[in-house]
């Protein structure tokens, strides 16, 4: 993979083979991936279609139950649920975007930098992930949200915070076992200059690891997210947030069990969706598993 | 185990704990305000304080000083296990951490074991089964046990067996009976984790060489499973429970609000949100040591119980 270039129709062919296990498209990829393309697509139009509005009140029609006008029934301040799912999946999928974004460039460049040029900057780096993975996530991001106060940009900049030193230390490493090979020390003997072998040589080989990653990761993300919100960090009212929303049905739980439960189906079925396709993915594009717990976000 | 492997895991040990509570303390920088001033708002009823109030309370809590000066002073305490006073009880930080973490040891312990007792048999009857139904059922219950919101859990749990059956108090504490439904869903996740680990590494025993010269020894095969693979496949997963009582504590945060409970997740919680700072760098810092130390004595087990460990090497 020379990753300079690549035209639609290589990538394309990529996507098809990395999901495929011995030429044959896996379960788990085909179950997962399905789930996050749905979740995409209701995602990107759901909100456009959706008859009733996400926000706007009407009191008269409050904790109405699953009926043909509203099939996930109607919220305490008689908003209809359906609605609020699908923007709250807008919400939590995008977020989740950002946070993974933010958790890659970071995690990249750390674990870029300290692989190839090794040595003391390694050394203190290295230290630097080591200190995020002996500190416990949820409790950092839980304080830091705090400290600066609820919304939704704050929970993002907690857990982007907390969650780059996995990608350090996995990119770091495939530095490291690529550094020796010869493509590599063919290009540095050629004199290419060290910035284009850290971006076009080494970069797009760390590719399979970081996407497998980044997709279990995913899944942790939008737990954290929820379950920060549900605590009362993150989103504020009337934003339709999945957590949020099972944290205002929780004084109703007696009398009206959907307002609780939809909310939770959704972020369920998304965190499995991400699950099964980074287990398939990690199968399908042979990377070997790290540890596993901390794909667990909060 | 090598001296010298125990001396660098220590050193290693002691710059983590210094850059934890560096972190701790400076996560105060983060906060937009003055907390002398957002500490006495509080007490004014949300009224702007008097200024001469709030340069006594400066003064009173070393907040005049400089950063440093307060955090030198601050981890002085620590170590001596004085954390300083609350803003909003007036009572020492250490003596309401020790009034809430008996609530919270007793949930995370019973949770820990509750996950054990699923997750390890789960986990080998997985893997001796690889690859049929049974397996299948193995692994599509540690898949929804990852992916379940545990407080979404928690709900689910209140309306089916305290609502709708009647069997267990809602919420609060009390009885042991109020314990139930607040272990099995801090167990949910670490018993999925568990069960996929487990499964892993017994795979990974059965593979080995000298248990297939066990199974062409003509040995029965639960002889092999259970007298030479769970042997070694014990190591790992020795290790595994180690650190999964660390994600259990931390996991009883969210526990303890939906099921009521007091606790150090309730604590700091609601410290979060009276900006509470004392209280909060106090609850942080002791989470935060207390996961470091389990992490640093499950490297340490790990070294005695297991001589193929590379001691002093690089830690990948």
């Amino acid at each position: 993979m020379s990753g300079q270039g690549a035209d639609g129709e290589t990538l394309l062919t990529a996507i098809r083979d990395g999901l495929r296990v011995n030429g044959r498209l896996s379960t788990t990829n085909l179950v997962g991936g399905g789930i996050v393309l749905a979740l995409v697509l209701i995602a990107i139009v759901g909100p456009e279609l959706t008859p009733h509005s996400p926000i706007d009140q009407n009191l008269e029609n409050r904790l109405a139950a699953p009926s043909s006008t509203h099939p996930f029934g109607t919220d305490p301040h008689g908003r209809d649920i359906l609605a609020r799912v699908v923007h709250g999946a807008r919400l939590s999928l995008g977020l989740a975007a950002i946070v993974t974004g933010i958790r890659l460039v970071i995690g990249l460049s750390v674990g870029l930098v300290a692989g190839y040029l090794g040595g003391l900057v390694d050394a203190a780096l290295m230290r630097l992930v080591d200190v995020q993975l002996a500190f416990p996530g949820i409790v950092l991001a839980l304080v830091i949200a705090g400290m600066l106060g609820p919304s939704l940009t704050n929970i993002m900049i907690a857990l982007a915070v907390v969650g780059w030193a996995s990608y350090a230390r996995v990119v770091r490493g495939s530095v490291l076992s690529l550094k020796e090979r010869p493509f590599v020390e063919a290009s540095k003997l050629a004199g290419t200059p060290r910035h284009r072998i850290l971006l076009r040589v080494l970069l797009p080989n760390t590719i399979a690891p970081v996407v497998v990653l980044a997709t279990l990761n995913s899944g942790g993300v939008i737990l954290g997210i929820a379950g920060l919100s549900f605590i009362g960090l993150g989103a504020q009212p009337p934003t339709a947030e999945w957590g949020r929303m099972v944290s205002n049905g929780q004084a109703y739980i007696q009398s009206a069990w959907w307002v609780v439960t939809i909310p939770g189906l959704a972020i369920m079925v998304t965190v499995i969706g991400f699950n099964l396709l980074g287990d398939g993915l990690r199968d399908s594009l042979a990377v070997e598993e790290e540890q596993h717990s901390s794909s667990r976000g909060l | 185990m090598r001296l010298s492997y125990l001396v660098t895991r220590t050193l290693s040990l002691l710059f983590v704990l210094l850059t934890v509570s560096l972190v701790t303390y400076g996560l105060i920088g983060l906060t937009p305000g003055d907390p002398a001033r957002t500490a006495l708002a509080a007490q004014y009823d949300g009224d702007v304080p008097p200024p001469e109030a709030v340069d006594e309370f400066r003064a009173e809590q070393g907040l005049d000083q400089p950063l440093y000066i307060q955090y030198i002073d601050w981890i002085r305490g620590a170590v001596r296990g004085d954390l300083g006073t609350a803003f909003t009880i007036d009572r020492p930080v250490t003596d309401l951490i020790v009034e809430q973490l008996p609530a919270t040891l007793m949930l995370a312990t019973s949770a820990m074991i509750l996950s054990m007792l699923i997750g390890v048999p789960a986990g080998i009857i997985s893997a001796v089964y690889k690859g049929t139904p049974i397996d299948s059922v193995g692994r599509l219950f540690a898949l929804f046990g990852l992916s379940m919101p545990n407080f979404w859990f928690g709900y689910l749990l209140i309306i089916l067996f305290a609502l709708t059956l009647d069997l267990l108090p809602v919420s609060g504490t009390g009885s042991l009976s109020h314990l139930v439904l607040p272990t099995i869903t801090l167990a949910l996740g670490s018993a999925a984790v568990l069960t996929r680990l487990v499964r892993v590494a017994v795979l990974e025993t059965l593979s080995e060489p000298y248990i297939r010269t066990a199974q062409a020894k003509g040995l029965k095969e639960h002889v092999v499973v259970f007298r030479h693979a769970l042997r070694t496949a014990m190591i790992p997963i020795i290790t595994v429970l180690g650190l999964q009582y660390g994600y259990v504590l931390n996991g009883a945060i969210v526990v303890e609000i939906v099921f009521q409970r007091p606790g150090i997740g309730a604590l700091l919680v609601d410290a979060v949100f009276a900006r509470d700072y004392p209280l909060i760098q106090g609850v942080t810092l002791f989470a935060a040591v207390t996961f470091v130390l389990l992490n640093f004595l499950v490297d340490v087990t790990y070294a005695v119980i297991d001589p193929r460990v590379q001691m002093g090497g690089e830690p990948s």
